[in-house]
Parts: C-alpha cells; structure tokens; sequence
C-alpha cells in the first residue's frame, strides 16, 4: 500500500471525527468520454497543510473545485466536518461556503473595484455581519498578514504579493474550518511565494488553520505538511 | 459604495447609458408637461361647468346662433334654475390668428353675472385685484389673467378693442381655463360692437339678443333640469348639461394625455435600451469577480442584487438629469412664448416625480435580464475567465 493511501485508509477507518475533509471515491465525468477524476479517496486533518501536486490537466484543480463545493462530483462523497457536503441542495451551497471555506486564487483574486478593508470585509457582507463589526474582523484579518498600512488602498494600487496577502486575509477573516488554495504562488517571484509560504505556515501553527493547497510548485511543497501527486485523475500510490 | 465605484470606473460608458435615459426623460417631461398643462385647463373648464347648463342656438337656416330675451325668460322659469347668466361674445381682434388662449370680449349684465359667480362656487370668475363696475357704468373692462399678461395691462389702463377703448377696473384670478382669455365688458357696450359690425343686425333690430347663457343650477340636478329645460323651450336649441360637459372634458383629456405620454414613454424606452447593453457589458467584464463572489459565498440573489441596483442607480441619474433639463427646457420654452399670455407647459411636482421613479424601475427592467445572467453563472467557468 502507498503512503498516501495508508494515510487516507487510516483516517477513513480512524472515522469521521477525525478527519475535518473527507474526499471518497470521487469521479468526475464530463461528456465525450473524458475523466477528470477518477475514484480520488482522501483525508485531511484538522490544521494540517495538503499539497496537491500534479501536471496541468491532472485533475487537480477539478479536485479543489469539488472539495470546495463549486462542483459536484459524477460519483462519490465529500464530508465536511462530518456533513456530507454532495448530497446538500444546490442552494445550500452558497451558505456553507460562506462558514465553513475560504478560498484563494492564483490572481485576479480581488474585487477590483473594492479597497483591500473591503474585499476581506467580502464574506461578512454576505453572511449580513454588521458594517462595524465586518470593518473591524477585516483590518483584524489585513493586520495578521502584515497589511495593515494598506487597508485603503484599491487592489490596483498593491503588489501581487500584497494581494496574494488580502486574499489569504479575506479566505480566514469568516474563521473558515478550511482553505483551499489553487496555485497561491503561480503569479509570485519566488521571494514573494516564499513569504506567502511563510505567512501559511504561522497561520496553521498560531491558529491550526486547515489549507489545501493545489500546486505544481515544488516550493510550495516543501511548505506542506503532507503532499498527494496526481497523475491523470488519480491520485498516484508513492514510489 | 461598490456600485458607485464601479459605475465611476467606466464612467464615459455610464456617462452615455445615463445621458440616453435623460433624453427620453426630457422628452417624457415635456411632453408630460404639456400633457399637465391641458389636464389643468380641462379642470379649470370642468370646474367652471359644474354649476352650468349652456344654452345656445342653433340659429336655424340663417346661421344667426343668437338667444332672444323671451328665451332667457323661458330658461329662468324652469324649475331649478338658481340664475341665468347672459353674454355677448366677440372675438377681440379678429387678425390674430391662432392664440393658445383665444381672447374674447365678453359682455356680461351686472349684477347678474356677479350672483351666478356666487353661485358657481369653485367655478366662479373671482376679482385677483382691482373691482367691478356698477350697472350703469360704460367702457370699462375686468380682464382674464392671460388677456392682461398678454397684452400687458393692469388696472387703471386702457384695454383697446374693436375700435373702442376700456378703462381696466379690475383683473380676474387665474382660472386655467377659457375665461383666462376674456375681457368682461357691460354687455351694452357689447351689443353695440356686435350691431355696429352686422347690418343685417342693425335691419333686424336685434335689441335685447345674447350670444351664449349659462343656467345656473345645482350639479346634482344637472341632467334632470336639462331635460326640464328641453321640454319647456320651443325648438332650435341645444342644451349641454354639466355632466355632458365634464364627460365630454374627460374623454379629451384622457385621448390627448394617452397620445402625448405615449410619445414620451417610447422615448424612454428607446433609452432604457442603452441600460441593457451597458448591463450585458459590464456582467461580460466581471465575470471572473462574480466567479470569486459567489466562490466566497455570495447567494444568487446578492449578485442579482448588486447588478440591478447599479442599472438603477444608473436609471435614477438619468431620471434627474432628465427632469433637470426637462424643467429647463419647460421653463426656456415658457420664456419665449410669454407673449401668449399662458404658458404652454407645466412642470409639476407629481410629473417630476414621475419622471425619476419612472426611470428607476425602467432601470430596474432593463438591468433585470443582465442581472439574472449574471447570478446565473456557474462559479467554476465564471472563475476561469481572467
């Protein structure tokens, strides 16, 4: 047996308790015969850091995009701190996102037309937070990724690496049980990946934050805390 | 906030979208205008018939429409009648050509014509200054507000019509309606313009004849002292009662008001179209930022929400930009036909209103099937847009 799958069948049997995000056996079909996922079983601990890494068109993304419900897989379950997220109405998807997800992009992650304090304010807005107490979460969220001199400033006028920051701000400012992460560093020099990096890090130590980070970056991977590879719609049994 | 922002971003666009909703607003308020304008006369004129059964003549083969002083005597005996009043009428100057508020003088028998203003309550012709002759005083006049604005008299002045002059004693409140056009003159001096002007008159010697009589009667008696007033007057007559004159009011004002509005309102529609194009653009712009929103958990309805209250922002600026220069152009238009005496449009306070909220919800329309585009978009192909 592979590690990954060792670890993934230990969670499994460990139970749902354990495991904060539970993918098993999902598939994902799309018409004219392609498989974009193909059985993908796994299991993520509560503030651990996943890396999924793979080849463009491996199934990665198609994988976030179903763990973070914006998808729905062909066959298969997900859970979710011990709800089946795949059986839930489509309405009810929006609402779960908004409680339990955060997410961040590789870029164009902002409202453009929103500052910095207004777009990590984002979710409270929708989840009908008070102006006040959403303004405050907000700068909260910017001063924990060391942004707090650029709370008013319109994504236009940040570095990438500084809206990178906001997007991380915004995907933990609703205390999200998990963050998903698709390619974070893909637009980064590497200096700047390697603060984003960083900055992940002190946020699963000092808060036990959850991320699932997709990524073809080896850099990235030597951030996380356990890596799954990718190959052609599975996840592929280590060497 | 946001939707401002976003509206300022793109403003040459939203500038324009704005502008093409103004100008079929302008054109809603105009026409509305002219539309509260003629309304408000026919009010006025209702307002004047409601106590008022017309009498005339048909005047038979010779064409003569005149009421002999035995009619009169015929209409006031009916049963009901509170007064009758009698006028000579005659056009004022007969080379003017069209007038927005034809002038007429009018010769009126005091005090007569006094009791029936009494009578007509709401109807009646009221003194806004000045006063009114006695009985047997000649060559004076009381003047309509659109006689006395036109030909810029006031009291004290001397009213030149038809050869002969007035003294102007008094000047009458605005009525909105035809007596705004009147100068009320003793009904001798009238009679002699009206004799001097016909020797086919002068051979008859047509002492004692009017023009046109009003009965004064009680408007809920009004139909039914018509019919009275029928039977008990020899043939050659014809009798408007107030309602047939307030139904007859009413179905012109409803035609007129359908036509000029609807000529607005397709203006206005043309220029919601803009709205429409402006919204299907900019959901085409931000799809990859409703990708994200709804990623991060924006309902359906908070996209709907966001994109049909920028469309009617963008309503409202074009409704107020509209009303603004409608009023405008209302007011320059007033301006330069002064010289009619009345104004030909009226800005009201329910039509401005009108106008806004109108392009707000034309906004709203607009914006309505871009909007659900909009919240209708599967996050996972809207995020793959950059």
């Amino acid at each position: 047996m592979t590690k990954e799958m060792a670890t993934s069948s230990r969670v499994l049997e460990q139970g749902l308790d354990e495991a904060l995000l539970m993918a098993v056996n999902v598939t994902k079909h799309y018409p004219m015969g392609v498989r974009a996922l193909d059985g993908v079983s796994l299991a993520v601990r509560r503030g651990e850091i996943l890396g999924i890494m793979g080849r463009s068109g491996s199934g990665k993304s198609t994988l976030l995009h179903i763990l973070g419900c914006l998808d729905r897989p062909t066959a298969g379950e997900v859970w979710i701190e011990g709800t089946e997220v795949t059986g839930l109405p489509e309405a009810a998807l929006p609402a779960l996102r908004l409680r339990k997800l955060g997410f961040v992009f590789q870029s164009h992650n902002l409202v453009p037309s929103l500052t910095a304090l207004e777009n990590v304010a984002l979710p409270l807005r929708y989840l009908r937070v008070p102006v006040r107490r959403a303004m405050e979460k907000a700068r909260a969220a910017l001063e924990a990724v060391g942004l707090s001199d650029r709370v008013h400033h319109l994504p236009v006028q940040l570095s990438g690496g500084q809206q990178q920051r906001v997007a991380v701000a915004r995907a933990l400012v609703n205390d999200p049980a998990l963050v998903l992460a698709d390619e974070p560093t893909g637009a980064l020099d590497s200096q700047t990946a390697r603060e984003l990096l960083a900055l992940m890090r002190r946020l699963s130590a000092e808060r036990g934050q959850t991320f699932v980070v997709v990524t073809h970056d080896p850099l990235v991977g030597q951030a996380c805390d356990r890596i799954v590879t990718m190959v052609d719609g599975r996840i592929r049994p280590a060497v | 906030m946001e939707m401002l922002r976003n509206l300022y971003r793109r403003r040459l666009r939203t500038g324009l979208t704005v502008l093409g909703i103004a100008v079929g607003i302008l054109a809603f308020t105009v026409m509305g205008g002219m539309a509260e304008k003629i309304d408000l006369i026919i009010e006025g004129g209702k307002a004047y018939f409601t106590h008022r059964i017309a009498v005339r003549s048909t005047g038979g083969m010779l064409r003569l429409n005149l009421l002999n002083p035995d009619d009169i005597e015929a209409v006031k005996a009916v049963a009901g009648v509170q007064e009758v009043e009698t006028q000579i009428m005659l056009p004022m100057d007969e080379t003017a050509g069209f007038e927005v508020t034809p002038r007429f003088l009018v010769g009126v028998e005091l005090p007569g014509f006094l009791r029936a203003q009494e009578l007509a309550e709401q109807g009646g012709l009221r003194l806004r200054e000045g006063s009114w002759w006695q009985p047997e005083d000649r060559n004076v006049a009381v003047l309509g507000s659109a006689v006395a604005r036109k030909m810029n008299l006031g009291v004290g002045d001397t009213l030149e019509a038809r050869g002969k002059e007035f003294q102007v004693l008094g000047v009458l409140e605005e009525t909105y309606s035809v007596p705004d056009g009147w100068a009320l003159i003793p009904q001798a001096d009238a009679r002699e313009i009206m004799l001097a002007d016909s020797s086919l008159l002068q051979a008859l010697g047509l002492d004692g004849f009017v023009t046109n009589a009003y009965a004064l009667v009680d408007p809920a008696e009004g139909d039914l002292i018509t019919e009275r007033m029928a039977s008990a007057l020899r043939q050659g007559f014809l009798l408007y009662s107030p309602q047939q004159l307030a139904e007859a009011a009413g179905q012109a004002s409803a035609i007129l008001n359908t036509a000029i509005l609807g000529s607005g309102i397709i203006a206005v529609i043309v220029g919601a179209l803009s709205v429409v194009n402006t919204m299907f653009m900019a959901v085409g712009e931000r799809t990859r930022e409703i990708g994200i929103k709804k990623a991060i958990g924006a309902s359906r309805w908070d996209i709907l929400r966001e994109f049909l209250l920028e469309s009617v922002i963008i309503g409202t600026l074009g409704g107020l930009l509209g009303v603004g220069l409608g009023g405008l152009t209302i007011s320059g238009i007033n301006w330069l036909t002064q010289g009619q005496g009345t104004p030909i449009f009226l800005l009201t306070g329910r039509l401005a209103v009108a106008g806004i909220l109108f392009a707000a919800l034309l906004g709203a329309a607009a914006g309505a099937l871009p909007a659900l585009r909009a919240a209708s978009l599967d996050p996972v192909e809207a995020l793959r847009e950059y």
